[in-house]
């Protein structure tokens, strides 16, 4: 049974697709919230490089859009390429450049978090570990995606999900 | 229960109370309302435009130098092409005076232009013995003997002088007021 909302979504995609940037502004408006959670935490709790990353990757997705074949795979492959910025990003090293120069703040999440705790633990977590810990547990990647993403083996995979788990758990007590 | 598997029991324990924690967690978050405006600047052509906008404009700058280079020598071509135009029109017009100007009896305002004209031809032609080349010279000779040979067209037209020559020459020739 097709809803209405799949509907819509096949109109946007391919108004999208043809070049109409409102019906872009309408994928936008309904999956930018589902990704600035996963691309703040990715960025270790910086606001405006998860800000950053999610522009590009709506600008990137207006690029290949025409990669999408079917309308209900857009929100996965959306995800993906956020992802997949998130990740480039920092293997070029963005990140440490900037924690190096930054003055060392509690991250905030951009939103009323209700377990700011577990949040701000997350953030804290050293790159790799967290990486995996976001992918594998928040995106429900496997950890042969992971790896692949990331250029390790699965086994480096699982190792860092339980390092993210132990400091997690270390610092929640 | 050992003191092994209490431990056991509270890592497990822990270990769940992350899993809800990490399951609670919000994943949806409003996004700030300047983040759209800003992916929308980037989507417009606008830096292709930009980039063509410069090259019109480098392309326009090109354009104005290579023409305003291009037209000197054609200005140059067409005052020669008047002063030729000029003299033809003059040797034309003067072929006629030996035999007939003599027999035109002229209006008294053109004969006084008539008189004028070959004062002033006469002056000129002085002055370009003494400055050969010179083209200002030049181009006022072959001006003045241009109006003089639109007078004798004038007198022809008014039928005071006939000539065979005029009359055979084609329409639509180009003048060019001096």
């Amino acid at each position: 049974m097709v809803t209405d909302e799949q509907t819509m979504l096949d109109v946007q995609v391919q108004a999208a697709q043809d070049g109409d940037r409102y019906a872009f502004e309408q994928l936008y408006q309904a999956h930018a919230s589902g990704l600035m959670p996963m691309l703040w935490r990715l960025s270790g709790g910086d606001r405006a490089l998860a800000e950053d990353w999610l522009q590009d990757s709506f600008v990137l997705a207006w690029k290949k859009l025409k990669q999408v074949k079917e309308p209900k795979a857009f929100a996965g492959w959306l995800r993906k390429l956020a992802v997949n910025r998130a990740l480039s990003e920092k293997r070029r090293g963005r990140l440490e450049s900037i924690a190096e120069y930054a003055e060392p703040v509690a991250p905030e999440p951009p939103w009323p978090a209700a377990d700011l705790d577990l949040e701000r633990a997350i953030a804290d977590l050293p790159k790799r570990a967290r990486e995996v810990l976001v992918l594998f547990q928040l995106e429900g990647w496997t950890h042969d995606e992971i790896a692949r993403h990331l250029n390790v083996n699965s086994g480096t995979s699982k190792s860092q999900l339980n390092r993210a788990r132990s400091l997690l758990k270390e610092q929640l007590k | 229960m050992s003191s092994n598997d209490e431990s056991m029991n509270d890592q497990t324990i822990d270990d769940q109370a992350l899993d809800r924690r990490l399951a609670a967690l919000p994943q949806h978050a409003s996004v700030d309302s300047t983040i759209w405006p800003k992916i929308e600047h980037r989507l417009r052509p606008h830096s292709k435009r930009a980039w063509f906008g410069g090259a019109a404009a480098a392309a326009c700058f090109l354009a104005v130098v290579t023409i305003t280079n291009y037209n000197a020598p054609n200005w140059s071509e067409l005052h020669r092409t008047m002063a030729l135009q000029a003299e033809a029109e003059a040797m034309s017009a003067s072929s006629l005076v030996p035999q007939m100007i003599s027999q035109v009896s002229w209006p008294e305002d053109m004969r006084i232009a008539w008189n004028e004209y070959e004062v002033a031809i006469d002056e000129l032609e002085r002055a370009l013995e003494l400055n050969p080349g010179y083209q200002v010279l030049i181009d006022t000779l072959a001006a003045k003997r241009l109006q003089q040979s639109r007078l004798v067209n004038q007198a022809q037209s008014i039928g005071m002088i006939r000539n065979t020559h005029t009359e055979q020459r084609p329409t639509g020739v180009q003048h060019y007021d001096i």
